[in-house]
């Protein structure tokens, strides 16, 4: 039997917040994958999970909390980098660890969650409530308005670090509005996407719209459309054939960028 | 009446010195650059050419010494639009990055118009204007890293261009780009400065090119070893041949 997915609140309720998540993630990817930064958005992720973690454990919304503890780590990650005390890649090691570790005991003394764990980690369109609807958009508008603001900054910074410093860009306190967006993309993506995929939703849209080299703002674009046709294939299939969301979105994602790369050989 | 252009100071560079560690890279290096000067900085690989130009930038600072911009400490500069820099970009240059040569170029403009502001038709008349300069307008759709390496040099010219400096800075321009190339190159650079009146700062290790077409040339070996007119240079070169083994050079001809 076919069932109608419009007639399910939970349903709608993760389209809305796919579609959301679509477009927010390919934006602040394109200028993570670019600086070869597309790791930040994997850590960031680990990091989310502890702070789900705690969300569990007190109660709290885990979104909000997720969102906390990924603003703080983003900047200690940037601050981390730029002090030069430590390799980049090993301050997001630290910070990817760390995290999981305090998430693994934060979980195993709030026992008995383990199966909202797994919603957590790898997605599912019936953890979406209505008031996950609610952060989640106000964290999209914040990130879109933000972007929209520092936009041509960030591209100079993007491309050219160093002639963008000499024309007078403040590119530390760019690089630093650029981690908390990042952090705060991770937090949204968590409810449709989970925790260990929400790398996958910011990187490979991106990273296939990156194949057909086209300017940067065609590159947007295209990016946006790859990300909007597979958050919602995603969530559809996954609702007929009772799939995990996060994976079959991933999935259909790296069909298209296998597409993409081919037909472009 | 008769109008007298009074030579203007636009940098000063006072006894600059500068180390990695307890290596001494640059030490007491002082220069002093006009308006409508072009500078050619020389010197053998390693010399600290580069790093010179990176503290005249502000980009490291240096141990001791002082560099003014247009009379202010550049730690305090503000005016940064009235500098242009085409970085040392041939050799490590992201080809794929997706960025057309028109979108490279109104990054120029950014620092003109600022944080919060939105580029203007007005904008894009300057970018197309700086783009036919450099006899790239017809390219403007393609991407950065579809030109050849000559092109994408035009391009960064046209980028520091469109910020409509007072002073350009090029870091080593030529490397890797043919000989037919760098003459067209260079004749660009020379209408620049001769026509144009922008001041230029140029560093490379083609000392037979910079001797012919610099007003002035600084050649640094760690430390100033020589400044003063191409013909004094290659005077100082000559007999002390600190290009061991390096570039040949040739006598050329004046034109200015």
């Amino acid at each position: 039997m076919i069932l109608d997915i419009f007639q399910y609140g939970f349903a709608l309720r993760a389209i809305e917040a796919g579609i959301i998540v679509a477009i927010i993630a390919p934006l602040i990817g394109i200028f993570l994958v670019l600086r070869r930064y597309s790791l930040i958005a994997d850590t960031l992720a680990h990091v989310s999970l502890a702070g789900v973690a705690v969300g569990a454990l007190i109660g709290f919304n885990p979104v909000i909390t997720a969102l906390l503890a990924t603003v703080v780590s983003s900047l200690g990650i940037e601050r981390l980098r730029t002090s030069k005390k430590v390799y980049g890649e090993s301050a997001l090691s630290l910070f990817l660890s760390g995290s999981l570790a305090l998430a693994v005991v934060l979980l195993s003394i709030a026992k008995g969650l383990n199966a909202n764990l797994l919603n957590y980690l790898f997605g599912s369109i019936v953890t979406v409530t209505t008031n996950d609807i609610f952060i989640i958009s106000a964290l999209a508008a914040v990130v879109i308005v933000t972007l929209l603001l520092f936009y041509k900054e960030l591209i100079y910074i993007t491309f050219d670090e160093e002639a963008a410093r000499v024309s007078g860009i403040p590119v530390r306190s760019i690089n630093a509005i650029l981690m908390v967006l990042s952090a705060f993309t991770v937090s949204i993506s968590i409810p449709i996407v989970g925790v260990l995929l929400i790398a996958a939703l910011i990187v490979i849209p991106v990273v296939a719209a990156l194949q057909l080299r086209q300017s940067f703002a065609k590159t947007i674009l295209c990016a946006e459309a790859i990300s909007l046709f597979s958050v919602l294939a995603g969530i559809v299939v996954s609702f007929y054939f009772d799939l995990a969301t996060g994976g079959t979105i991933v999935l259909i994602m790296l069909i298209i960028f296998g597409g993409v790369s081919v037909w472009k050989k | 009446m008769q109008k007298i252009d009074i030579p203007r100071t636009m940098i000063e560079v006072k006894d600059i010195s500068f180390s990695y560690g307890p290596d001494e890279i640059l030490s007491n290096i002082s220069l002093h650059i006009e308006k409508g000067d072009y500078l050619g900085i020389v010197g053998p690989n390693g010399s600290g050419k580069t790093t010179l130009l990176k503290i005249m930038l502000g980009l490291l600072r240096p141990a001791s010494g002082l560099v003014a911009l247009f009379g202010k400490d550049v730690s305090n500069f503000k005016e940064w639009p009235k500098i242009g820099y085409v970085p040392q970009k041939v050799t490590n240059f992201d080809a794929n990055f997706p960025v057309t040569v028109k979108e490279v170029v109104m990054m120029g403009r950014y620092a003109r118009r600022g944080l919060f502001h939105e580029t203007t038709v007005q904008d894009e008349r300057l970018v197309r204007q700086v783009l036919e300069q450099v006899e790239m307008w017809e390219h403007r759709d393609r991407l950065i890293g579809d030109l050849s390496g000559g092109q994408q040099q035009r391009v960064f010219i046209a980028r520091a261009l469109a910020t409509e400096p007072e002073i350009i800075f090029l870091d080593e321009p030529t490397t890797g780009i043919d000989q037919k190339t760098q003459n067209g190159f260079y004749s660009l650079l020379r209408k620049l400065n001769r026509e144009l009146h922008l001041t230029l700062v140029l560093i490379s290790h083609d000392i037979d090119m910079i001797a012919r077409e610099a007003k002035h040339v600084a050649c640094i070996n760690r430390t100033l070893v020589c400044y003063g007119l191409p013909a004094e240079f290659l005077k100082y070169n000559s007999a002390t041949d600190i290009f061991s083994g390096g570039v040949k050079i040739i006598a050329h001809k004046h034109d200015h």
